[in-house]
């Protein structure tokens, strides 16, 4: 069910991309990723704006009355805070829902990249049984994996003469553009000393997790998370959301 | 509440890439080669050797790097059997004793060797997916290099005269075995994964174009070529009683072929793909299914018996003097031995192979 809906259609639509760009690898990850993050635009745009409403919800004197109000009992709370929400005509599932589709479609798209990259027998068995087939298999294998100084299908080291080691500039780049998504991504501090712990971890957590699988894994991987992190960054800048200044600030905004 | 749900959603995402990104380390199935009574299993992490008759650990070859060491190609064996060519993942091909230890190692390669060496009394020629035929003296001395340019998954074969290469990038080389120079180089159309079966000057492959084709050894002119179902991974097996080519495709068709022109004698339709060539011995044909089967079959196409097994089987059953030999890719076992009638002789666990691993590296 989940490869027939999303996987499927997401790695065929990146072998078509792969044949329309010249056969090249690494340039169709980056155009599928830039396409998928212009499709689920409108999605990310709600989930801002809902997120944004319930933010300025937390700072309504009349929602802190209410809190102070029913502190001891959570059970009334709960129901004052829907009642408030419906007076205020705000949904609060519209920045949830949003961010489930874009973990759908964000899976998918890992899915779909990692099953395309084939670069063992049991992975291009598995791709052979995805591919349709209106695909002429014959030509699509072996796909070209040479993207720039890469190989997609291989973690990345860039190797400069004079320097014994190879440096893993994609790593890096993936390490640093997460940290700026995460930073534009995580809600302002407005929970207290707890939310701001939990901002932290994740701007700590996730350029960190994501460094490691760059390093790791297949290169066209990283390449995916590295469009799709300035993807992220690019999309709240437009929407104006993406402060510069407090990206590079260490710690919560 | 909404801190919560950013917290859930990152260790989701971790768990759920992490578990994705385990299956990256799963790349093929376990390649099994025997001589003098020992059996040799590549099997990921481990070259295992067991004895023959009844699948008794004797040792384990983890490999010498700082990197996970990686095999899955079946060790290839020298004609006097003293030397044992295990290639792995990182990138590194060991020359072995046959009691394991190392003899020499050569990491020039900057891929995976998916493909057995091919080893001669002269040479060893180690197709890698980097692109290139790395050929070495049999001290693991360099002593050419040929660089096709596109990825190297089957194991080349020779006459003595040329060696054939076969590569994922459509072509098949004829090479000088002296020094790697190119006889001949024909584009078929699609990718060439398996060894190709040489037979009488005559070469026989399967290509992802899903098609069988002959070619003329010594000039590379195609002679037929007959269609498929799907993929053809590996080569055909020739029978020489009957000049007959058996071979099984990826849409799961097994194939009888006439071998001076290609004709189709007669096809079996069973359950799963077939990507190892058929295993041959006294009229009897044993082939692999991904399903976990083992089909024997006489050669007129009368069902002799079927053995299944936990797990998929991709690779050729291996004849031995006394056994058919079946390694399954993720089963509970690491090699299962059966009789020619189809009878379990001996199997060996993953977990008790795993248990002598580690207590031998104690």
């Amino acid at each position: 069910m989940w490869n027939t809906l999303i996987v499927d259609p997401m790695l065929n639509s990146l072998l078509l991309i792969y044949q329309l760009v010249g056969h090249n690898f690494g340039l169709a990850i980056i155009v599928f990723t830039l396409l998928i993050r212009l499709l689920v635009y409108p999605l990310t745009k709600q989930q801002l704006q809902g997120a944004e409403a319930m933010q300025k919800l937390q700072q309504d004197p009349r929602w802190k009355k209410i809190q102070e109000k029913y502190k001891n009992d959570r059970e009334r709370l709960a129901q004052e805070q829907m009642r408030f929400y419906k007076e205020l005509g705000i949904n609060p599932f519209a920045s949830c829902l949003p961010a489930i589709i874009q973990f759908g479609v964000f899976f998918g798209l890992y899915y779909a990249v990692i099953m395309g990259l084939a670069h063992a027998p049991i992975e291009l068995i598995n791709l052979s049984k995805h591919i349709y087939p209106t695909f002429d298999t014959a030509k699509l294998i072996p796909l070209q994996s040479h993207f720039l100084w890469m190989d997609v299908s291989r973690p990345e080291f860039l190797h400069i003469p004079g320097i014994p080691f190879g440096i893993p500039t994609l790593a890096i780049l993936v390490g640093i553009t997460s940290y700026m998504q995460s930073k534009v991504m995580t809600p302002a501090s407005g929970g207290g000393q707890q939310g701001a712990m939990m901002g932290q971890m994740m701007t700590i957590y996730m350029p960190l997790f994501l460094f490691y699988l760059t390093l790791t894994f297949p290169s066209g991987l990283g390449l995916y998370f590295l469009i799709s992190n300035l993807a992220t960054v690019v999309q709240y800048a437009m929407m104006g959301k993406a402060d510069l200044k407090a990206m590079f600030r260490f710690g919560t905004k | 509440m909404k801190k919560r749900w950013w917290l859930f959603l990152l260790f989701l995402s971790s768990a759920l890439l992490s578990a994705c990104g385990s299956r990256l380390g799963a790349n093929s199935w376990p390649g099994v080669s025997a001589a003098d009574g020992q059996v040799y299993v590549a099997a990921g992490p481990a070259v295992y050797a067991l004895t023959e008759d009844n699948g008794r650990f004797l040792w384990a070859f983890t490999g010498q790097d700082e990197k996970g060491f990686s095999a899955y190609a079946a060790p290839a064996l020298s004609p006097d059997h003293t030397l044992l060519v295990v290639g792995d993942y990182g990138g590194v091909l060991y020359g072995l004793t046959p009691a394991g230890d190392v003899r020499w190692r050569f990491a020039a390669a900057e891929s995976h060797y998916v493909a057995s060496p091919l080893v001669t009394a002269q040479a060893v020629y180690a197709p890698n997916a980097d692109g290139t035929l790395y050929a070495l003296d049999l001290n693991g001395q360099p002593q050419w290099a040929f660089h096709a340019g596109q990825p190297l998954w089957g194991a080349p074969v020779t006459d003595g005269q040329r060696l054939y290469l076969p590569s994922l990038g459509h072509h098949l080389y004829a090479l000088n075995p002296q020094n790697g120079a190119v006889v001949w180089d024909v584009d078929l159309g699609g990718a060439l994964a398996g060894q190709p079966t040489l037979q009488d000057g005559v070469l026989y492959v399967g290509t992802f174009a899903k098609e069988i084709v002959a070619l003329d050894a010594a000039s590379g002119k195609i002679l037929w070529k007959t269609p498929a179902t799907g993929w053809v991974w590996d080569g055909p097996t020739y029978d020489p009683t009957t000049d007959t080519l058996y071979v099984g495709d990826l849409g799961g068709k097994f194939f009888a072929l006439d071998a001076k022109t290609g004709q189709q004698r007669w096809a079996e339709q069973p359950d799963g793909a077939i990507v190892g060539r058929p295993t041959l011995a006294d009229g009897v044909l044993y082939f692999p299914t991904e399903d976990g089967a083992l089909i024997a079959l006489s050669v007129d196409d009368k069902p002799r018996w079927q053995y299944a097994v936990q797990g998929h089987l991709y690779a050729s059953p291996l004849l031995t003097k006394d056994h058919l030999l079946l390694a399954p890719y993720k089963g509970e076992n690491l090699v299962i031995a059966l009789d020619l009638d189809g009878r379990m002789q001996w199997a060996l666990p993953v977990k008790q192979a795993e248990a002598a691993l580690k207590a031998s590296k104690k």
